[in-house]
């Protein structure tokens, strides 16, 4: 509520200036106002997350430099946990109720279902929804989805924690949730394993349910368990985090590889106590789902319904290149 | 009680600062005590149902700890010497985290059992009214009762963080249930003036031995909470059976 006050805030003053400009004003002040929202006529484009990670501040982020590139106005609301499917909603009525150019959703597993009604109303309304993140079940009404492939994430992540171990081996997770992306990343771990490493046993999958505490918990009583554990992976920043923590205070040798990079996962990572990472580009996710958008209001379609954002392995060796730089923030 | 987050983010915020680490501490146990005052007051002056009041604030508190850490997690893990607050070891082979519970176990120990504030608590808890017939001034010791609390609470935050080396503003979310599942395993009363710290203690660690040891035997998280259910319903019937069967 209070970044979408203080992006209704902004939009006013932005619109005040523009009018002391055409009303005489000088070049100087229309140049500095005019970088937000005027260029683009007036599109304006509103952007539903899910959450207030680290994560969706690099979606927050590309979202914001595309509106700066492309000069059309970005409001971004998110709730503050992806537990409030109710909430979501809501904020997402509110932002439709605004008439913006076009509307993009990052839906929350509680708002899959409700979802779709909300939106067939900015269909009625011709405002564009893209759907970001997240796909959207049960709604095929989006121009395009623009995600991640959670499932290639898993099995990205599966085969470089196989290497890692030289292919046999005990291995175990801890994941953020059983539903969406973190089942998805699950099943596309497991099912690489399954499918090409025969010695290797996925002994444990726990669910740390997105708390850093609880991860830990999870974490400690698997390693417990299993003493012989040669690799353990995370499907998020806390879950990783949390397991990275918990090797370095038992002081093993298991391998640990995880999903998504935060700067303390970087931290951990440059300290050798997690050895390697799948990193999402949640910079581009935001950054596409803008430029999606405001093409579309432009005219132009999308050509493909489905825009996979690429996901990038990062070890302490490559953290530091320009190119994974900028996925990393 | 669920105010943790808030401590947290408090020290963050103190963090953020770069003031030293005994001024975050600080900060974040006067934190916990004004919040008890608050509670305390709203209970005891304006009589307001504590659950009701309690729950209100929690809600304040939550909101207030993803204000002032504008919805980021904030990493603690710069901080020099503040994981080491709770998984440090000044006893070998003993987190600091363990030796801070058991001190404080002993000292609540003592104040429930041996200072006039414990004692008047559990007679408030029984009897307010024939408590306060008693001449006890029952305003001021509930609101000091809800100070000590908050107080406690804002040392579990700080625990927390430096457990995880970081503040999460949502962090502790649903915690409130496992604080009172432990004190009713532990044979505290709900309807007051009945409680033991010793006991608190140990349903805190069964209910912490439950969960480790069903993750231990792979169990899933689901199950995991079926059984912490089962478990509190279970501590309550047992303690009603042992009472005989009367109800308070």
């Amino acid at each position: 509520m209070k970044k979408f006050i203080a992006g209704v805030a902004g939009a006013t003053i932005a619109v005040l200036a523009l009018s002391a400009c055409s009303a005489g004003g000088t070049a100087a002040t229309s140049a500095a106002a005019g970088a937000s929202s005027a260029a683009g006529g007036s599109i304006k484009v509103s952007l539903i997350a899910k959450g207030t990670s680290d994560y969706w501040t690099l979606v927050k982020n590309g979202a914001e430099a595309a509106g700066k590139d492309l000069g059309v106005e970005v409001t971004y609301n998110a709730t503050d946990t992806e537990n409030e499917g109710d909430k979501q909603l809501n904020l997402l009525t509110a932002a439709i109720n605004d008439k913006p150019q076009g509307v993009a959703i990052a839906p929350q597993d509680g708002a899959q279902d409700g979802a779709p009604t909300v939106l067939d109303q900015a269909k009625a309304a011709n405002i564009p929804v893209a759907v970001f993140d997240t796909p959207l079940k049960s709604w095929d009404g989006a121009i395009a989805t623009i995600a991640s492939d959670n499932e290639g994430i898993g099995a990205q992540a599966a085969e470089n924690l196989s290497k890692l171990i030289g292919g046999k081996g005990k291995v175990a997770m801890v994941i953020q949730g059983v539903t969406g992306t973190a089942a998805l990343r699950r099943d596309g771990f497991a099912n690489w394993m399954k499918a090409n490493a025969p010695d290797i046993q996925v002994v444990d999958i726990q669910n740390g349910e997105a708390d850093p505490a609880k991860s830990r918990d999870k974490a400690q009583a698997i390693l417990q368990a299993n003493p012989d554990l040669a690799g353990f992976a995370g499907t998020s920043d806390y879950s990783t985090i949390a397991i990275a923590d918990e090797v370095a205070a038992k002081g093993g040798t298991v391998k640990v590889v995880g999903v998504d990079a935060s700067p303390d996962v970087l931290t951990l990572l440059s300290e050798g106590k997690i050895d390697g990472i799948v990193t999402q580009n949640p910079y581009q996710i935001g950054y596409k789902t803008v430029s999606t958008l405001v093409d579309q209001v432009k005219g132009k379609a999308p050509a493909e319904k489905t825009i996979v954002s690429e996901a990038a392995w990062v070890t302490k060796d490559n953290m530091n290149n320009p190119e994974i730089k900028q996925i990393t923030g | 009680m669920a105010a943790t987050s808030t401590f947290t983010a408090i020290l963050i915020a103190d963090a953020g600062l770069r003031l030293p680490i005994w001024v975050g501490i600080l900060g974040g146990l006067l934190a916990g005590a004004l919040i008890g005052l608050i509670n305390g007051s709203l209970v005891a002056y304006v009589r307001m149902q504590p659950m009701i009041a309690t729950l209100a604030m929690m809600m304040v508190c939550a909101g207030t700890a993803l204000v002032i850490a504008n919805g980021k997690t904030i990493s603690l893990r710069s901080i020099q010497g503040w994981e080491s607050i709770a998984m440090g070891q000044v006893i070998p082979g003993v987190p600091n985290g363990v030796t801070i519970l058991i001190l404080l176990a002993i000292i609540a120990g003592v104040v429930m059992n041996k200072t006039a504030i414990g004692r008047y608590s559990l007679a408030i808890g029984s009897n307010k009214e024939a408590t306060r017939i008693s001449g006890v001034n029952t305003r001021r010791w509930e609101v000091l009762a809800y100070v000590i609390c908050g107080v406690f609470t804002g040392i579990s935050g700080i625990l927390m963080s430096s457990r995880l080396a970081a503040a999460q503003p949502t962090l502790g979310q649903g915690y409130e249930m496992y604080a009172i599942a432990a004190a009713v395993i532990g044979g505290t009363s709900l309807r007051g003036g009945r409680a033991s710290i010793f006991g608190a203690v140990i349903g805190a660690v069964t209910i912490q031995t439950i969960f480790n040891g069903l993750t231990v035997m792979g169990v899933q998280d689901q199950w995991q909470k079926v059984v912490l259910g089962v478990v509190v319903l279970i501590a309550v019937f047992v303690d009603i059976m042992r009472r005989g069967g009367k109800e308070e």
